[in-house]
């Protein structure tokens, strides 16, 4: 059928209430990625890595586990 | 020995941001849907009310969406701060399907909400009908992948411990991806997902027509809303009698927990409707009993018995003193890696090596377990029976609810009368929150059901934790409660100003001029 190729009718998502709402789509993603980028950054980048080398992987389940992060 | 304080919080951390997870990703999974639902009827009808519809609910699926996008990334961080253990433990079949999901997520889903928002006066109708039919299909397929990724933590299939690398790594990806867990957890999940997108749609409908606004408008949602509600908290329950079944077959300290089962019944064992489950004397008190419908639900039989928390706790003893056999072994094989008796006594307790790492928790060297020790950490293999059978009955007990209030809603739509009783508009209202409950507690019952384990029988939770320090983990903990607490705010009000708007509020509805009579085939271009 021809007329279920055409473009629908001009919609709503257009108008001014639709754009606003566009930009708010934007702007919480934006925001959020933002935010978890930043959180990321500053408080999880500066942990220490785990060191899950076999041999220390062996240390953690054979010998007795390790407490806190600086004995390892 | 393990820092069970570190423990503890990790585990805070994780249930707090995978529930708060959870509150937006159900919805998106049902809305999707009932977002094709209604377009497909616009394109089938060329009635223009159909595609207000599609877009009035679908600015509410957005906001969902938006709010709900990548609050799962903070779990994923979580698997490189607080569970580097169990990451690297269970790397290798647990990564695949979340790395499918992650791919699935961003270039389906965010390729086809872009194009559902901003692709209207673009496409053509039935262009744009695929793209909402592929942004449901994408929204559900990651979840697919998901919950493949969790049923192996429930029933680790396809994968065998390497001792060379120290960690769980796949031997068969077909068994992983064919879990059985994992389908009876997709369909029970997803369906729980349609019968929330239902209710939502119902629910605020109802408060339209308790408003007297958008009559005409609501009543179209609530006729789709009671329908596919209807089927989908039909399949919800016959689906989560699957799940039940699965449980029995591959968790049954978890089942005998839900059930508060304390001692092996004869079969077909009863069900417990009511009761207070008390774990010092290990009895339920006041229980009221239906005969053999535990036993049925269970074993799909009349004579396969169900075991007891009892029984189960003796049969996890046997297996830590098979477990220490394995460990006992792998510490031979450390000093020699050519031990081949010790590989061999490896081999033959392998299986019970995760049972052995119980005794982890008390004690640095498991080898040395005195009798008081291995019963210790047995009855550790119980989880919280309490909280498991009474999170499982209100959410068996929602389950019935919606039953009941879907059919009675199509029941009245069939009839055109849904606008006329105020009570029934009142209960569509107030349940609402329901199915958010019902869920939630859903993933409690089948995480907190899993305890103490992180993998089922392979590696507990404990031992999956990092070597962090209490102050960081806490230190975290505020600053997820924090972002997440804002956005659950942002998200409060955003929705409630939308839903409040109405698509009156909103100009969608009614249309300037008015809607012409259908022809079925043409609808004029709007201005
Ligand atoms: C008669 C009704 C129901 C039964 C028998 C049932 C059964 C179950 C069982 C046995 C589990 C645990 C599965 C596991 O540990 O692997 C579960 C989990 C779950 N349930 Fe239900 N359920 C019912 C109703 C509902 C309802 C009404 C909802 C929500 C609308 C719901 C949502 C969930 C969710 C989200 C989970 C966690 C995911 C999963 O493990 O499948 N359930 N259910």
């Amino acid at each position: 059928m021809a007329e279920s190729h055409r473009p629908a009718e001009a919609s709503w998502f257009r108008s001014r209430g639709g754009r606003r709402f566009g930009v708010e789509f934007g702007a919480i993603i934006v925001f959020k990625l933002v935010a978890l980028a930043l959180i990321w950054f500053f408080c999880i980048r500066p942990l220490p890595h785990a060191d899950t080398r076999p041999a220390a992987v062996a240390d953690h389940l054979l010998a007795p586990a390790h407490e806190a992060p600086d004995d390892r | 020995m393990i820092d069970e304080t570190v423990v503890t919080l990790s585990r805070l951390q994780f249930a707090l941001t995978a529930l708060y997870h959870f509150l937006f990703v159900p919805l998106t999974l049902g809305l999707s849907w009932m977002l094709a639902i209604m377009e497909a009827v616009y394109v089938m009808t060329g009635r223009e009310v159909w595609k207000r519809m599609t877009q009035f609910w679908g600015v509410l699926f957005g906001i969902n969406f938006a709010m709900g996008v990548a609050t799962g990334v903070t779990m994923e961080f979580q698997f490189g701060t607080n569970w580097a253990y169990y990451s690297h433990y269970v790397g290798d079949i647990f990564g695949t399907p979340l790395a499918i999901e992650g791919l699935m997520a961003f270039f389906l889903e965010a390729t086809f909400i872009g194009l559902f928002f901003f692709g209207w006066d673009r496409l053509s109708r039935v262009k744009h009908l695929v793209v909402t039919f592929l942004l449901a299909l994408g929204t559900n397929l990651s979840a697919l992948w998901i919950l493949i990724a969790n049923a192996w933590m429930q029933n680790p299939v396809g994968s065998r411990f390497n001792l060379d690398t120290m960690r769980m790594e796949v031997t068969d990806f077909g068994a992983v991806v064919f879990n059985p867990v994992a389908q009876s957890k997709f369909v029970h999940t997803v369906s729980a997902g349609y019968v929330l997108g239902a209710m939502f749609v119902l629910s605020i409908s109802a408060w339209y027509l308790l408003k007297g606004r958008n009559i005409d408008f609501a009543k179209r949602s609530m006729t789709v809303a009671a329908s596919f509600g209807l089927a989908s908290a039909l399949s919800v329950v016959v689906l989560g009698d699957e799940s039940g079944y699965t449980v029995t077959e591959h968790q049954k300290m978890k089942l005998a927990a839900i059930e508060a089962m304390w001692e092996t019944e004869p079969a077909p064992a009863a069900f417990t409707a009511f009761g207070l489950p008390d774990v010092a004397e290990r009895t339920t008190h006041y229980a009221i009993h239906i005969p053999w419908l535990m036993g049925i639900i269970g074993t799909r039989s009349l004579d396969r018995v169900l075991p007891g928390i009892g029984e189960l706790v003796g049969d996890a003893e046997q297996r830590i003193a098979g477990g220490m056999k394995a460990y006992a072994a792998m510490q031979r094989l450390r000093v020699d890696r050519n031990d081949a008796a010790a590989r061999a006594e490896f081999e033959a307790h392998e299986r019970d090596l995760g049972y052995a790492l119980l005794l982890k928790r008390s004690l640095a060297d498991p080898a040395t377990a005195s009798p008081d020790d291995i019963r210790a950490a047995a009855a550790s293999t119980i989880p919280n029976v309490p909280v498991l059978f009474w999170a499982f009955r209100i959410m068996v007990g929602c389950g019935l609810w919606f039953i009941a209030l879907f059919a009675y809603s199509f029941w009245l739509s069939a009839r055109r009368e849904l606008d006329r009783r105020r009570w029934y508009l009142k209960a569509a209202l107030w349940s609402l929150p329901l199915p958010w409950l019902a869920i939630e507690l859903g993933w409690i019952v089948a995480e907190y059901g899993r305890q103490p384990w992180a993998i089922e029988g392979v590696l507990p939770t404990a031992l999956g934790v990092s070597s962090v320090s209490v102050a960081q983990v806490a230190t975290s903990l505020a600053g997820f409660v924090l972002f997440y607490s804002a956005l659950a705010v942002v998200d409060a009000v955003l929705m409630l100003k939308y839903a409040r708007k109405g698509p009156d509020g909103l100009g969608m509805w009614p249309p300037a001029t008015p809607e012409p009579v259908p022809d079925h085939s043409v609808v004029a271009a709007r201005p």
